[in-house]
């Protein structure tokens, strides 16, 4: 049934499939092949294209965008859906659970979309850290969408400044291309700085190293933001949206 | 021309109901140029128009703000309009009730975007100044609002094809970001010089821009006849799609 519901709308279609496929073509085909350096976390010195480098980074900017909207929709959406449920026999655990795998086959179905999409348009031939770094950057951001979804319930605004910050964070501001912004020690701070280290470092260094670690800070932030997305909840500082 | 007045007040009231629309004018465009601002590397670029060199070579910092300026101010520009069309769809059939005719419903709504626009085009311009060194400020300032008035037909237009606001949202920010960040940026878009890129919506305007920044043989004015005959387009397809949805 949340499937279905799902599916009934045309901007969860076009946000699932058609927005990865556009970032990830437009990517490609606008950006000239240059070559161009710039410094891992590691330490290390990479020299790679500049098309290969949007590419990937674009791949996981299509993930984080596509997972924001979806960890914001389904908190909306269902925090009503759910009362009803609830009053018709279904219990908050089946509810839950229901709802999480919906998001996880909605989210593998995009994931393997960028995926796969990026690996043919990239000369880069790593998959391993590609799929990972998906994968962290899908979680991070579903937390992020629940926590605004927690914060500012309204569809219109929520969905605009999840697709306005995710674009500004891992395209303009932990992303090689933003060369001077990205060079700055605060910007691992962002959400999506460590999954992008982990497509980099596995994507254009011959000796790939430190993955453990940035998983582990990936899912560190991932926590956090749930805790405070938790935390948010409970307090009730949920703004008044209009209906 | 009361009724315009007070219909265009009441435009501007459903606007600032809305209070998130109203942070977006201040916050989006300021936030994209000084993100871009920071982004850009300390260095000179080689930078062909027109078929000539651009000569002092200007800084990549230059043409990051120009860029981001304009993306902030289009998307705030599309966004605005997107929304005041979709309500506008809702409130025609009761403003013809209580005696408006469509001349004055459309006067009134045209007057709010205009004034809208102004004010984030003035916005964004005093706020780009900090980074660039402007030789033509009329020149400058016009390429920066005719671009915001053909976003802005442009989220009317898409007003009019989606049934829901979050699709429009998608759609208007896919097709303003290719534009004006990625098509339109010499710094990385391999499709720059390209015939064909004549046909995108920001095309001129952003030349109009670079022409009233850099020193180039072209004055800015001289393709302004093409943004408007874009903008004349896009009117004419909003009317079309309106008189087809009507009948």
């Amino acid at each position: 049934m949340i499937f279905r519901n799902l599916l009934r709308q045309k901007s969860i279609i076009f946000s699932s499939t058609i927005l990865p496929i556009v970032i990830i073509w437009a990517t490609w085909w606008i950006t000239v092949e240059v070559p161009m350096t710039f410094e891992l976390y590691s330490g290390k010195l990479i020299s790679a294209s500049m098309l290969d480098v949007h590419i990937v980074t674009g791949a996981i900017t299509a993930m984080g965008i596509t997972s924001a909207i979806f960890g914001f929709l389904i908190t909306v959406e269902f925090a009503d859906i759910s009362k009803r449920l609830k009053q018709v026999g279904y219990s908050y655990s089946e509810i839950n659970s229901s709802i999480f795998v919906v998001l996880f086959l909605v989210l593998l179905f995009t994931s393997s979309i960028s995926v796969s999409f990026s690996y043919l348009l990239t000369k880069s031939d790593d998959l391993q850290g590609m799929i990972i770094a998906t994968l962290l950057i899908s979680f991070i951001y579903v937390s992020i969408g629940n926590l605004v979804a927690n914060i500012y319930p309204d569809v219109t605004a929520g969905s605009l400044i999840l697709l306005i910050f995710a674009f500004m964070d891992l395209m303009m501001i932990v992303n090689p291309m933003g060369e001077a912004i990205y060079e700055q020690s605060w910007v691992k701070f962002f959400p999506g700085y460590w999954p992008t280290q982990i497509v980099l470092e596995y994507g254009f260094s011959d000796t790939p190293s430190g993955m453990i670690s940035q998983i582990i800070y990936s899912l560190i932030y991932f926590l956090i933001i749930m805790a405070l997305s938790f935390f948010v909840k409970k307090i009730g500082v949920t703004m008044e949206v209009k209906k | 021309m009361s009724k315009i007045i007070f219909l265009s007040n009441q435009f501007l009231k459903t606007l600032y109901r809305d209070k998130f629309l109203v942070v977006l004018i201040f916050i989006l465009p300021v936030l994209l140029i000084f993100v871009g601002a920071m982004s850009a590397p300390d260095r000179e670029v080689l930078f062909i128009m027109d078929g000539q060199i651009v000569n002092p070579a200007p800084e990549t910092v230059e043409i990051s703000v120009i860029l981001y300026s304009l993306t902030g101010l289009v998307l705030v520009a599309s966004i605005i309009s997107f929304y005041l069309g979709m309500n506008l769809n809702k409130l025609v059939p009761r403003l013809k009730q209580y005696s408006y005719t469509t001349p004055q419903i459309i006067s009134a709504f045209l007057l709010v975007v205009i004034l809208i626009n102004l004010l984030i085009t003035l916005m964004v311009t005093v706020f780009s100044l900090n980074w660039l060194d402007v030789n033509d400020m009329i020149g400058y300032f016009l390429g920066l609002f005719l671009s915001s008035l053909l976003f802005s037909t442009f989220g009317l237009i898409i007003s009019k094809l989606v049934d829901t606001t979050a699709l429009g949202l998608y759609l208007i920010l896919t097709i303003s970001i290719l534009d004006t960040a990625f098509l339109e940026n010499p710094l990385f878009s391999r499709r720059y010089n390209e015939d064909w890129m004549n046909l995108m919506p920001a095309y001129y305007s952003i030349k109009m821009a670079f022409r009233a920044i850099f020193d180039l043989k072209e004055n800015w004015y001289d393709d302004i006849q093409f943004v408007l005959f874009y903008e004349a387009v896009l009117v004419a397809i909003y009317l079309i799609i309106n008189y087809f949805k009507k009948s």
